[in-house]
């Protein structure tokens, strides 16, 4: 999956100016020969420059390929864009669930979800799930003391 | 002669040494399982380090990238998959002697130049990091800016991406930086009033986004049933088969070990670019280059004992200047820093033991690769088939508190999390994520330097070339950027007479 430079060159052209623009609200110098706004301008006026020759790039791309995006093998099929999202999905699924309901059952059901949708049976996946999770919960607050969020199952191993 | 003494005794004690042989089986597993990079082993093994005392914790490292950069040559071998892209430079080779039922000789003759190119670079380590770190006793401000600009010049311009995207990587991991609170001023820059900004993105979750979740996002893209192992001859003797292409290719492992040590040196040129020069050195100097592609044992050795050779090599500016050789050295600084420890010449003074420690790990690791190594081989065919579904769910879970695990907090979940997303789109945009991470542990050191340069030199840019060895880097540093420049131009001019 690509975009053509042009796009990707613009799209931190864009984010060095707004880098820019709120750089320049920072208190000034003062007596000091540089202050806060002066390394984060910097880096975001050599970004605009390099965003700028990604953009040339891009152009010249374009007019020898006239397209826009190249795909690759996957990128036309639903179910492989569902098994990616599913990779950030998981983590913010676990990031809202895990102070409800506890590590434990949290943990379980995000790797039982993405077994399931790496097209493993439904027996493997719940036992993958239940053991990662419980081995990693011993492990993690026992041997390292790593605090993690303790819900009803948590509960039993006190 | 006393600090090599308590320095090995720092190592030689059961718990150090029970981790070291944990970690080169660990090493051995995630490198043997194809997509799984030594940096990514060496990014899920940072939680674990917390726990330990700082010699255990550089040691499990050392020895996890030390195997895992071996055992990526088994999967290329069995499957034409490099196990880690360090392995990419020969894998045809060694999937080509596949098929001539020359298994055991491939990974045989892989197996011995890995441990022979890694002792090569650990005495390379251990014999000019000392030396350098007399010299850089001396250092100024204005000499580490010159430097840090330096090893962020070199990340750019090794790296095999076109120079806009590699310069804009760079470029992102720099802003990540400045995100927090200001040095010169107290300031809070980019927070956008939220306290969990103020004090800055933490590396090792920033580390474990971009390579393990982005990694896996990639993963998840293509086809994740398992893949098979086909007409593979039966498992023979190992050391009948290294004996005689070690003896006749003896120039060739040294000469890969020492190209190894230096370009693992050079700042964000690891392993993996290591291997293909080596390789192209090695076919350039073959008394039968014509072989090279035709599954040739030559090429094996050229490509494994540089790669193996650069790990150690990485070590050299990370230690000396506190400057990363490659992403592994990235993350044990990381790792240096959250047990108070700084990089830099002082450690050199001020924690010799330390220092002698790492020296000896690595020439420990690479004497029991040997051992792991030749087992792994034995078992590769079961290791290399477990199925990624299997891994990646529990990989993802171990990302998720190993970035919590840091500081105990939620927040940096969160920043993995979103780098990761970053990670993936721009790998997949062919930006390396290389030059970004240099960038993200580096930032801090470039500003810092610059500020203080400033500060001392009034405003006056001329300062800047003052001293000797600063205007020598600072030289250095222009050229490496007009460098490609002066190349198009004359190019150009050649073009057209």
């Amino acid at each position: 999956m690509r975009f053509n430079d042009a796009i990707t060159g613009a799209a931190f052209t864009c984010f060095a100016v707004l880098v820019l623009l709120y750089a320049q609200t920072f208190p000034p110098p003062g007596h000091q020969p540089i202050g806060p706004a002066f390394f984060p301008s910097l880096i975001a006026v050599l970004m605009m420059l390099a965003g700028g020759a990604l953009m040339v790039r891009g152009v010249r791309e374009y007019l020898a390929d006239r397209s826009l995006f190249r795909g690759e093998p996957w990128t036309g099929s639903a179910a492989a864009w569902l098994r990616i999202l599913m990779v950030p999905a998981a983590v913010l699924a676990y990031l809202l669930l895990a102070p409800q309901i506890g590590f434990m059952a949290a943990a379980a059901l995000v790797v039982i979800a993405l077994a399931l949708q790496f097209g493993r049976r439904f027996l493997v996946a719940l036992t993958l799930g239940v053991a990662s999770a419980s081995v990693i919960y011993l492990v993690f607050t026992r041997l390292f003391l790593v605090p993690l969020p303790v819900g009803p199952l948590e509960a039993l191993f006190r | 002669m006393d600090i090599l003494l308590s320095a090995a005794g720092l190592i030689f004690e059961p718990n150090t040494l029970l981790i070291i042989v944990a970690a080169a089986f660990f090493g051995v597993f995630i490198g043997s399982v194809p997509g799984l990079t030594a940096t990514m082993a060496t990014a899920l093994l940072v939680p674990l380090t917390f726990v330990m005392e700082p010699v255990p914790a550089i040691a499990a490292i050392v020895v996890t990238a030390t195997t895992a950069i071996f055992a990526g040559d088994i999967p290329g071998c069995l499957l034409r998959i490099p196990g880690t892209p360090a392995s990419a430079a020969y894998v045809d080779e060694a999937y080509r002697m596949r098929h001539k039922g020359e298994v055991e000789a491939a990974l045989g003759a892989s197996l011995s130049c890995s441990v022979i190119g890694g002792i090569i670079g650990a005495a390379v380590l251990a014999l000019t990091a000392p030396w350098l770190a007399a010299f850089a006793l001396n250092f100024s401000s204005f000499e580490y800016f010159w430097l840090s600009v330096l090893g962020l010049s070199c990340a750019v311009v090794v790296s095999r991406a076109p120079l806009p995207k590699a310069f804009l990587s760079l470029l992102l991991g720099l802003f990540l930086t400045t995100i927090g609170i200001d040095l010169v001023r107290g300031f809070p820059r980019f927070t956008f009033g939220q306290p969990d900004l103020t004090g800055g993105i933490n590396i090792i979750p920033a580390l474990i986004g971009m390579f393990a979740i982005s990694e896996i996002m990639r993963k998840a893209a293509g086809d994740v049933q398992g893949s098979a192992l086909m007409g593979i001859a039966a498992p023979r003797p190992l050391l009948p088969a290294i004996w005689p292409t070690l003896r006749r290719y003896r120039v060739n492992v040294v000469r890969g070990g020492m190209i190894g040590g230096l370009i693992g040196a050079l700042p964000g040129a690891g392993a993996d670019i290591a291997a293909w020069i080596s390789f192209a050195v090695g076919r350039r100097f073959s008394r039968e280059p014509e072989k090279y592609g035709s599954g040739h044992v030559e090429g094996i050795v050229d490509g494994a004992s540089a790669n193996n050779s650069s790990v150690a090599g990485a070590y050299i500016p990370a230690m000396v200047f506190g400057i990363p050789g490659d992403t592994i050295t990235a993350i044990v600084i990381g790792v240096l820093m959250i047990k108070g420890l700084t990089p830099g010449p002082m450690i050199f003074l001020q924690q010799t033991e330390l220092v002698y420690a790492i020296f000896i790990v690595f020439f420990l690791a690479n004497i029991l690769l040997f051992g792991v190594g030749a087992l792994a081989i034995r078992l590769s065919r079961f290791v290399v088939t477990v199925p990624p579904g299997n891994l990646y769910p529990v990989i993802l879970l171990f990302c998720i508190v190993g970035a919590y695990a840091v500081n105990n907090s939620v927040f940096d979940v969160y920043v993995m999390l979103a780098l990761g997303v970053i990670g993936f789109l721009m790998e997949e945009n062919d930006f390396p994520i290389a030059p970004c991470i240099l960038g993200l542990v580096l930032g801090g050191i470039v500003e810092q330097n610059l500020v203080a340069s400033m500060i001392r030199a009034q405003g006056d840019l001329l300062y800047f070339f003052h001293r000797p060895i600063a205007a020598v880097l600072g030289v250095l540093a222009i050229l490496v950027w007009t460098a490609p420049l002066l190349l198009w131009a004359w190019r150009c001019r050649r073009v057209q007479a």
